[in-house]
């Protein structure tokens, strides 16, 4: 059976759930790369990685009678991985290990304005620094948001918190990321 | 692993049959669960709510305040705290419950707090109007039934206070009174009152008492004579426990400090092999 660009991922999932599994191929081509982005702010080792991207998508695949149909599916299966790769760092008490890219830097540059507090040529590793040292509570929202371009509304679904909430920790994690860089330059 | 390999990688595991989809009736049953334990939860909050208000209303509990600070104590000591803990646990415990579920997880807590509040507090409110907890107290106290269970509820209302002490007087001497409580008949020294008794003291007046237990008597600091349908699972307690015993609490033994006095005087009509002959 084929699927069409049009066919929503709510509507695929349905073919899934009750016509045919091996649809499932569809889902995997639409969100390996958008989840692969996302799991490098948790995985450095590229192994690691494409492991935890294999386990997600079949969990998400045993787990698809879990999803309701009447919500988005973007944030469902994205919940999916957040609790993978959490589950993981736990199993294996690692510390985050986040790299940024070059757009990823100017995005959070411009929504800090710490740029110019720091060595020209070292944006990116003090800036991946200091999001390894804020709090989970603050960093996820924070990749969520500026990262992954998911909403307030999304990042809510994700992370299973009130829309307002997710506001709060976004504010607050900007304020403590700012805080973070701006000790690290005292010290130097 | 390239794009490419992990789709093939995890469709061979789809199509082999190694990863199956969980039934929909697994997560259908585990909704089912989660609503079912949401709704006893409620349910029992709103029943021990009821119970709780009951208690206060139909024991002596409150009138202790009519004392003012001297029947504070009385008052803390007689206060249902087993219960009031009860409803707030399972209030948390719903609220836990709730924010597991589909529809309220991404809510505030304060808010589905307050939902579930209002809720149980109606809830409640409607039971109290059913006379169940008064068919439960009737329950617990009669016979061996699954009505026991209830005893832990309404047991405490039974129990010999430090602080305050209430009953029907069966009898008046000029420096003590007997009171009949549902643990027995209980002798109050009202030597040293604070202030005078009441004019329409007399027995058979339903009394409420503050003071001090002491070894031997109740040293009573201040008596109030209430209205007759005051208390009324006490009075029922005086009438349902006529020997002071009360199913599934320690019995009171009328005379045991006066036995333990005399312990080695055995009585002349005493026909067992006594130790102390």
């Amino acid at each position: 059976m084929r699927i069409s660009d049009t066919t929503t991922d709510e509507e695929l999932i349905q073919k899934v759930r009750e016509e045919d599994r091996e649809l499932y191929g569809e889902v995997i081509r639409r969100y390996q790369t958008k989840l692969r982005h996302y799991l490098r702010k948790f995985f450095r080792d590229p192994d690691e990685l494409e492991d935890a991207l294999q386990e997600i998508f079949i969990r998400a695949y045993r787990n698809l009678y879990d999803f309701n149909i009447n919500r988005r599916f973007a944030p469902w299966i994205y919940r999916v991985a957040h609790n993978e790769a959490i589950n993981q760092i736990k199993k294996k008490s690692s510390r985050y290990a986040i790299s940024l890219e070059e757009h990823e830097i100017d995005v959070l540059d411009k929504s800090l304005s710490v740029g110019e507090q720091m060595d020209a040529g070292k944006v990116s590793q003090q800036l991946g620094e200091a999001l390894s040292q804020l709090k989970d509570k603050y960093r996820e929202p924070l990749i969520l948001h500026y990262f992954e371009d998911r909403s307030y509304e999304e990042i809510a679904d994700i992370m299973r918190l009130p829309v307002g909430t997710v506001g709060t920790l976004l504010s607050r994690g900007k304020q403590r990321l700012k805080e973070i860089i701006k000790k690290s330059y005292d010290n130097q | 692993m390239t794009t490419n390999n992990l789709e093939d990688k995890v469709m061979t595991e789809i199509k082999s049959g190694r990863v199956k989809l969980r039934s929909k009736y697994i997560f259908l049953a585990e909704k089912l669960g989660l609503g079912s334990a949401l709704a006893l939860t409620v349910v029992l909050a709103a029943v021990i709510l009821s119970v709780t208000a009951f208690y206060l209303n139909a024991s002596e509990s409150m009138w202790y305040l009519g004392f003012g600070h001297r029947g504070l104590g009385a008052f803390l000591e007689s206060f249902p705290y087993q219960l009031v803990l009860a409803v707030v646990g399972l209030v948390l415990i719903a609220g836990i419950i709730l924010k597991k579920t589909s529809f309220a997880y991404n809510k505030p807590f304060g808010y589905i707090s307050a939902i579930l509040i209002a809720v149980v507090i109606i809830g409640g409110t409607v039971l109290g109007f059913t006379g169940l907890s008064r068919r439960m107290e009737d329950r617990a106290f009669s016979g061996r039934g699954a009505g026991q269970m209830f005893r832990p509820m309404f047991s405490p209302a039974f129990d010999e206070r430090e602080r305050g002490m209430a009953g029907v007087v069966s009898s008046i001497t000029s420096s003590s009174l007997d009171i009949q409580t549902p643990r027995g008949i209980k002798s109050v020294n009202i030597a040293h009152l604070s202030q005078p008794l009441p004019d329409n003291m007399a027995t058979g007046t339903f009394v409420v008492v503050v003071g001090k237990n002491e070894d031997k008597a109740f040293e009573a600091e201040a008596v109030r004579v209430v209205d007759q349908n005051a208390a009324p699972m006490i009075q029922r307690g005086i009438k349902r426990f006529k020997d002071g015993r009360i199913p599934g609490m320690m019995p009171p033994v009328p005379g045991l400090p006066a036995l333990l006095d005399n312990a080695n005087t055995p009585p002349s009509n005493c026909n067992c092999p006594c130790m102390a002959k």
